[in-house]
């Protein structure tokens, strides 16, 4: 093997990734889901949003998959479609999540003192209100539409971003090479960022996958409930929650969207698992 | 040895003085969320029809010409006599509301609680100490597909097989078991399997993961040395220790049935709690909002706090400097 600088830890990871069938297996579906949200128009054999009120509520058949709705919209499309927007919610809550978590941990950790009471105190708030009752209050204030349930999502995952990055800022804060650092002259956040945050990129990235898994959940129950983002759009629980009063007569409206949720938070869960294990080895149980 | 009992109880001073001011800040938090919510009550209570005049007159008449500030502090002291105010789309008072759906959503909380340790325990366990088997793959992947199932399809998916297929169970309401058990029975069974079975995923994970390291220390060894049958080696060692992580998952997602309240019973057609959240939101009825918000809050707090002080009671060897 010719050795890459930068493919090479790629390279490495995606072969100790095959070993581990978990998250290998989550690997896969990811893979899928993205490539259905990538290529979503290449895919779908019709408009997501086509009303064709010649065909509505069709059962599955060889002309539409999973069927119609009650405007007569193809449910596979609108299927693939959601998968678009699933990766887009996941991707952004994350981020923001990641972001926001990630600067508070630095700065409590390294700092201490009152800036660590300080954010100790915003976090252990955040964390006094179930996660979905959070959601809704802030999507609720926002308004509802895509760029809002991502920030809201992103807001309540903050918290567990924040601990996990404080408490590695702690373990390493007093070690040599950050005295050294500092007695070097280095600014502080180039400190914090070269020095610091690379020792809590583990759990870092395991907490990511499984905040992905999380901030699909949570935005496809809002959008389930009417209070994320709104129909036409085809996001998978908003979809569900128009299906809601077809049970009855189309109950296949109800079953596609679910699995599609489903798989997707399943990928991320077992991918997530699968990190864990490769990249934390306190956390491997031989 | 007094030191630790004195930093114990040092401890559990501590985590009571800061109960109260998490839950101050909470409640203004709430308070001012609340009141930033887009949409002007008084235009909607007065209907599409009402002139500018009416309009006025409702909001005067609801106090809301005050400036926020100034409706904070009537809030809050109206808030410590126990007085949340009144529905704006009710004729009812919120506390009235609030401890009349309060029932509905602790019997719901209970059973899926029932149904989460009676499923995730045991599965746990055995697949702990069958590890590697089949039996312990089935269970983590079961636990994987658990956690992440959405808790609202799993809802519609029961609804749908159970209620409009084989028409074996009631799909909507809710009757108190106490005064009639058997109809009781019928209706809670479903919406607290929706939430119990997602939750009996994450005990068995940690009960697993728990179990397994705690199987590995020596003192499990010294015990199974001593000649002591595996039984007991199991029940008097490793399991009194292997549940303490339990219990706090155990409490902490007690709190997140609430938030889980909020879908189950919007599906299920359930007056509890989670519920008159949701249907409060939809009409934008402030005080409700306000109301179950701070009262699901209070409890979550409340329960989280209990949580560290029974895992303090059952691991000594945590310290809280």
């Amino acid at each position: 093997m010719v050795d890459f600088p930068i493919i090479s830890p790629i390279w490495d990871f995606l072969k100790r990734l095959r070993k581990n069938p978990k998250g290998f297996l989550g690997f896969i579906i990811l893979i899928i889901f993205v490539i259905m949200g990538l290529f979503a128009d290449l895919i779908a054999p019709y408009d997501p949003n086509e009303i064709v009120p010649g065909d509505r509520l069709e059962p599955p058949s060889l002309r539409h998959l999973f069927g119609t709705d009650q405007y007569g919209r193809d449910i596979y499309s609108r299927v693939i479609h959601g998968a678009r927007i699933s990766i887009y919610v996941g991707l952004l809550s994350s981020i923001i999540a990641l972001a926001l978590g990630t600067t508070m941990g630095l700065l409590a950790g390294y700092y201490r003192k009152y800036i660590d009471e300080t954010i100790s105190r915003v976090v252990d708030i955040l964390l006094a209100f179930p996660a979905l009752l959070l959601a809704i209050l802030i999507a609720t204030i926002l308004g509802p539409n895509l760029f809002n349930i991502c920030i809201s999502v992103g807001i309540v995952y903050t918290p567990q971003f924040a601990r996990i990055v404080r408490a590695g800022v702690l373990s390493v804060r007093e070690k040599e090479f950050v005295h050294a650092a500092i007695v070097a002259g280095d600014r502080d956040l180039t400190i914090m960022f070269s020095e610091i945050l690379p020792n809590t990129i583990a759990p870092l990235i395991v907490q990511t996958s499984i905040t992905f898994a999380l901030a699909i959940l949570t935005e496809a129950a809002l959008s389930f409930l009417g209070l994320g983002i709104p129909p036409p759009t085809p996001a998978w629980g908003s979809m569900l929650y128009e299906a809601r009063g077809y049970m009855e007569i189309a109950p296949w409206w109800t079953i596609a969207p679910g699995v599609a949720i489903f798989l997707a938070v399943l990928g991320f869960n077992m991918f997530g698992d699968g990190m864990r294990d490769i990249l934390d080895p306190r956390l491997r149980i031989e | 040895m007094e030191g630790t009992v004195g930093s114990r109880y040092a401890f559990i001073y501590r985590r009571l003085i800061t109960f109260f001011p998490t839950i101050f800040i909470t409640i203004t938090i709430i308070f001012f969320l609340v009141e930033i919510v887009p949409g002007d009550v008084a235009e909607v209570l007065a209907g599409p029809g009402a002139s500018m005049l009416e309009v006025e007159t409702l909001r005067k008449m609801l106090g809301l010409d005050l400036p926020a500030h100034e409706r904070y502090f009537r809030f809050l002291s109206r808030l410590i006599t126990g007085d949340l105010g009144k529905s704006l789309v009710t004729p009812l008072p919120v506390s009235k509301l609030i401890l009349d759906s309060l029932p509905v959503t602790l019997t719901l909380a209970f059973s899926s609680m029932t149904w989460a340790l009676l499923i995730g325990l045991p599965a746990g366990i055995i697949s702990a100490l069958k590890r590697n088997t089949k039996f312990d793959l089935l269970v983590s992947f079961g636990a994987l597909m658990g956690i992440s199932i959405p808790g609202f399809w799993l809802g519609l998916i029961l609804i749908l097989v159970f209620c409009v297929q084989l028409r074996l169970l009631p799909a909507a309401g809710f009757v108190n078991p106490l005064i009639d058990p058997i109809n009781g029975f019928k209706y809670i069974i479903l919406p607290s399997f929706t939430l119990g079975l997602i939750l009996s995923a994450y005990i068995a994970r940690i009960t697993r993961s728990s179990l397994i390291e705690v199987m590995l220390q020596d003192y499990i060894l010294t015990a199974r040395a001593k000649g002591l049958s595996e039984r007991i080696v199991i029940y008097r060692h490793a399991l009194k220790n292997a549940l303490i992580p339990v219990v706090t998952v155990v409490g902490f997602q007690f709190g997140g049935l609430l938030g889980g309240s909020i879908i189950v019973e919007t599906i299920f057609s359930m007056a509890g709690m989670g519920k008159l959240l949701y249907t409060s939101i939809l009409n934008r009825d402030y005080p409700v909002i306000e109301g179950v918000a701070i009262t699901m809050v209070a409890i979550y707090i409340f329960l989280n706090m209990f949580v560290d002080l029974i895992y303090m009671y059952l691991d000594p060897r945590v310290r809280y400097g």
